[in-house]
């Protein structure tokens, strides 16, 4: 007997249209309302009309509303129409419905491989398996092209300019003197630490991933150089000195120190937190940008001007995005660094006019912080 | 598939096990075992792997494994990939 788990949720889509959406499978179809009285268990007797859709919801971003298509039903796909059998079917395939409760609660678990669609895996595994199963793109492109522009002379307008962008730059301005020296941890392709030395720092930015570090050389404003190093391996920073550096700036990186992308992926906190407190003058701060405690990749729901979202974890975590405030606090402080400041930010007020749901939605839940530490 | 100990394996299921041979560190076995071993569950190659292996045998057959193909049960092993492909090439 199959029964509906209560992970499910209904969300109308007008028209006598409603998608049910299992937010931990983050699977979802549309029904008709006899659709909809099937999954709860009546016999309409059909036949029932059937919207297919099913995409995998942050595909356009990381940022991106994860579900538009709720609110879109004319970009919809025609409906099908299924009898009894087959709906039943596509709702167990979905898991809508499930035959097996002991067999559903074994899925929520780490993908085995890349070809494992039977466990739910972690953000980081669905993104990997969807971009090199279904998409086939490399998956490091895919991460910066839903960042920048092409040529990465700028950030997309989506919320990574009118949240992250917008913020760190007003950050930057007070706290950015001419002549610091800055280290930018995990810098990736260079755009921040770039934005760091035009107001008039001396930065050295450092990443493991040599064809990143390529791409920072390549655009490297004046002021910025730019090296490959192991961070978050023992003495990862070995080539920088003692005491010589004023502010030690890292954002969207030590996420992968609580929750690993990769398997076998070895980074280490200890390692890492040692480096930069070794490096820092007396005095000087670690500032860390990285997405909010609150940031699940989850359902966009509500009317725009009162949104609300589906919270399905927060300390222990199936889907593994972001840590807990006390497990990063716990994390940093424990490690000989004292908290100085902390934000949580909001959009630029002129994102309203660009896209009026996720501006709402990041007033209500913001999508980054920023904590400043300094070492105890 | 011919995955009786009796018969030899056909063209394709030949190519599969020599790429895994090649690729990965296929224990030893019999044919019949060989083919019939999930490569991926017993380590023979990694995720990375998994992906080389695809695109391997696309180019080499001009095909294109759908999703589903490559969510099957039959693509984890050397006897369902080789009956896959071979499926796909008769489709052309």
């Amino acid at each position: 007997m199959s029964s509906v788990p209560g992970d499910v949720i209904v969300v109308p889509a007008g028209e006598d249209r409603w998608v049910a959406l299992n937010v931990f499978a983050r699977t979802c179809l549309a029904l008709d309302g006899e659709g909809l009285l099937l999954l709860s268990g009546g016999e309409a007797g059909g036949p029932y009309r059937l919207w297919d859709v099913q995409r995998f919801a942050n595909y356009e971003g990381l940022l991106a509303d994860p579900t538009p298509f709720v609110r879109s039903a004319e970009q919809w796909p025609e409906p099908q129409e299924l009898d009894a059998a087959a709906l039943q079917e596509l709702l167990l395939d979905r898991c809508l419905l499930v035959e097996d409760r002991a067999e559903y609660a074994a899925r929520f678990a780490h993908k085995r491989s890349l070809l494992d669609m039977e466990h739910f895996g972690n953000f980081h595994q669905q993104l990997g398996q969807h971009l090199l199963l279904v998409r086939r793109e490399n998956p490091g492109e895919w991460w910066v092209n839903q960042k920048f522009e092409p040529g990465q002379k700028a950030v997309r307008n989506n919320l990574y300019r009118a949240v992250q962008a917008y913020n760190l730059d007003r950050y930057l301005a007070r706290r950015i003197q001419p002549g610091m020296r800055v280290l930018d941890v995990g810098c990736g392709t260079g755009f921040y630490a770039n934005a760091i030395a035009r107001r008039g720092a001396d930065v050295l930015g450092v990443d493991p991933t040599a064809e990143f570090v390529a791409i920072a050389r390549e655009h490297a404003a004046p002021g910025a150089r730019y090296e490959v190093a192991p961070i978050g391996t023992e003495n990862g920073l070995a080539n920088i000195p003692d005491g010589s550096i004023d502010l030690a700036f890292m954002s969207d990186a030590l996420l992968f120190y609580f929750h690993p992308s990769a398997p076998n992926q070895t980074a280490d906190m200890g390692a890492l937190l040692a480096d930069i407190r070794r490096v820092l003058k007396p005095g000087g701060a670690f500032t860390s940008v990285e997405p909010h405690h609150t940031f699940w990749l989850l359902p966009w729901l509500g009317d725009a001007d009162r949104p609300f979202t589906v919270m399905t974890e927060y300390l222990t975590k199936h889907y593994q995005v972001t840590a807990s405030v006390s497990e990063f606090l716990g994390a940093i402080l424990s490690r000989g660094f004292m908290l100085r400041a902390m934000e949580e930010w909001r959009p630029d007020p002129s994102y309203r006019d660009v896209d009026a749901r996720a501006y709402e939605f990041g007033m209500q839940f913001p999508f980054w912080q920023l904590y400043e530490f300094q070492p105890a | 598939m011919p995955t009786d100990t009796q018969q030899q394996p056909g063209e394709v299921a030949s190519a599969v096990l020599a790429y895994l041979a090649t690729h990965g560190n296929m224990p030893a076995g019999s044919t019949a075992e060989q083919l019939d071993l999930p490569y991926l569950d017993a380590g023979v190659i990694d995720s990375m792997g998994i992906v080389e292996l695809i695109v391997h045998f696309e180019r080499e057959y001009g095909i294109r494994f759908t999703p589903r193909e490559l969510q099957s049960r039959d693509f984890r092993t050397a006897a369902g990939l080789a009956s896959i492909i071979e499926r796909l090439r008769g489709a052309q």
